[in-house]
């Protein structure tokens, strides 16, 4: 039985549930803040690597496709977006002799201004439209007591955002049947039932964590 | 005292999720029976389908990270994605796994490997099967929005943190003709899955598939602890309003 077992997947297993444990260990025990600070700092500095393999596999996808053809203009424009905008962010290093720091400082701000933030914001403001035509698909199913409390929920949601429609403060009407109806439905029901539902997926979180930190289930292999 | 009482429910959690467990490995153990939860008990049969017409199944986790605080909702992520992958790594076109985080996608490239060598199909694992598509939740978003054309993708499985930005992939879905099965960590994102999504999951349901498909007693045995940690959390909460209410207010 024992021939099975790989030594890789117990030494991972071992670094694995030891961290966990000391980790989960130091955030409840006061006296443990310096372990705490010395396990984040591995912690960021693996985060730091991570996100370097991030970057290299979106590259490889990107180039990958372009190279096989089996992508539209979306890949060339990320491949170009992510080299001009490492070269702009690797401005700073370049000696002074060749760019001003004015013209460094002006490129990037160039970029950030005229082109990442006004692509975020469009495509923001894209999602609003698609989450309007969503809501008007959900009209389109077959109707369902959770689809009608969905939408009963939209609607008083729409309510409670537009400008003091039923605000007791502004209207003066502090203690009115309309306020009290008001103030359960938004304070009472809706609280209610986010704190269920977070509770739920608390333990749902709480169960997962444990299975990983009793090493019931083993999300790590080679 | 808060130290002691977190300590305290942690110790009950791990004890009755040992105790289920052992209880659940035992030989002649009965079946556990779980109420059903429709957009699961359909998965099965869009992962088949996405077998049998060599189109490609869909897996994103979103952008849960790993060492983050929604950690735990990318492994509950790939756990799913994993189940997903162990049935269709057979297909013409393997199933594609996405996040927006490097060290999801190490991991996820190590949990495929794994199952593709238990199934004596090394040679069938390629490094694209799992892709950091952007790195921030709205980049993800619009970046898996043209997958869904280019790659025949038959069914999406959108299973981790997802916000708002998750209607992008599920309106391309839908122009596509492409079912979406949605799970979100996130209380926005699972209103908008409900909305926009063919089928959706909510609340705990997200951490419950894992075992839901692979129905393992190990890990069905998780939820039965969940539940009677539910139990004692609404029996704890009872207790505390009635205390809270017989205490006389100065």
């Amino acid at each position: 039985m024992l021939k099975n077992v790989r030594f890789g997947n117990v030494v991972l297993a071992a670094v694995a549930l030891l961290s966990g444990w000391l980790t989960l260990l130091t955030l409840l025990i006061d006296g443990l803040a310096d372990l705490r600070q010395l396990l984040l700092g591995w912690g960021a500095l693996l985060m730091a690597v991570a996100v370097m393999a991030g970057v290299i596999n979106l590259l490889r996808v990107h180039l990958n496709r372009l190279l096989t053809q089996s992508a539209g203009w979306y890949s060339l424009f990320m491949v170009l977006g992510f080299g001009v905008t490492l070269l702009l962010g690797l401005l700073p290093a370049v000696p002074g002799e060749l760019f001003s720091a004015e013209t460094k400082a002006a490129l990037q701000d160039f970029s950030f201004r005229y082109i990442i933030t006004p692509t975020s914001a469009a495509l923001s403001a894209l999602l609003l439209f698609v989450l309007v035509l969503a809501g008007m698909r959900v009209l389109r199913r077959p109707p369902s007591f959770l689809l009608l409390i969905f939408l009963a929920t939209a609607v008083i949601a729409v309510f409670n955002l537009s400008p003091s429609v039923f605000t007791a403060e502004e209207t003066g009407e502090v203690g009115s049947t309309w306020a009290l109806i008001w103030a359960a439905l938004t304070q009472v029901l809706a609280v209610a039932g986010a704190r269920g539902l977070l509770i739920g997926m608390a333990l749902g979180v709480l169960a997962t964590g444990l299975r990983v930190l009793l090493a019931l289930d083993r999300p790590y292999g080679d | 005292m808060v130290t002691l009482i977190t300590l305290g429910v942690l110790a009950i959690f791990v004890m009755v999720l040992l105790a289920f467990t052992v209880a659940a490995r035992r030989p002649g153990a009965q079946a556990v029976s779980l109420r059903e939860l429709e957009p699961l008990r359909d998965l099965p049969t869009h992962v088949g389908e996405a077998v049998e017409s060599g189109r490609r199944l869909h897996v994103s986790l979103g952008h849960a990270a790993l060492g983050q605080a929604d950690t735990v909702t990318m492994l509950a992520g790939l756990n799913t994605a994993s189940q997903v992958a162990s049935v269709a790594a057979i297909s013409d076109r393997p199933p594609m796994i996405t996040s927006a985080d490097g060290a999801a996608t190490l991991l996820t490239h190590d949990v495929l490997r794994q199952i593709y060598r238990e199934q004596n199909a090394s040679e069938r694992y390629t490094g694209n099967a799992a892709q950091v598509v952007g790195l921030s939740p709205l980049s993800l978003a619009a970046g898996l929005t043209p997958l869904v054309k280019d790659d025949a993708i038959a069914s999406n499985i959108v299973i981790g943190a997802f916000g708002p930005e998750v209607a992008l992939l599920t309106e391309a879905s839908q122009r596509q003709k492409v079912a979406t099965l949605g799970a979100s960590s996130d209380l926005t994102g699972q209103a908008v899955l409900l909305a926009a999504a063919d089928q959706a999951l909510v609340g705990e349901d997200v951490y419950a598939s894992g075992a839901y498909l692979s129905q393992n007693p190990g890990q069905l045995a998780g939820l039965r602890a969940q539940d009677v940690m539910r139990w004692i959390v609404i029996i704890g909460m009872m207790v505390g309003i009635a205390l809270k209410a017989l205490t006389p207010s100065n």
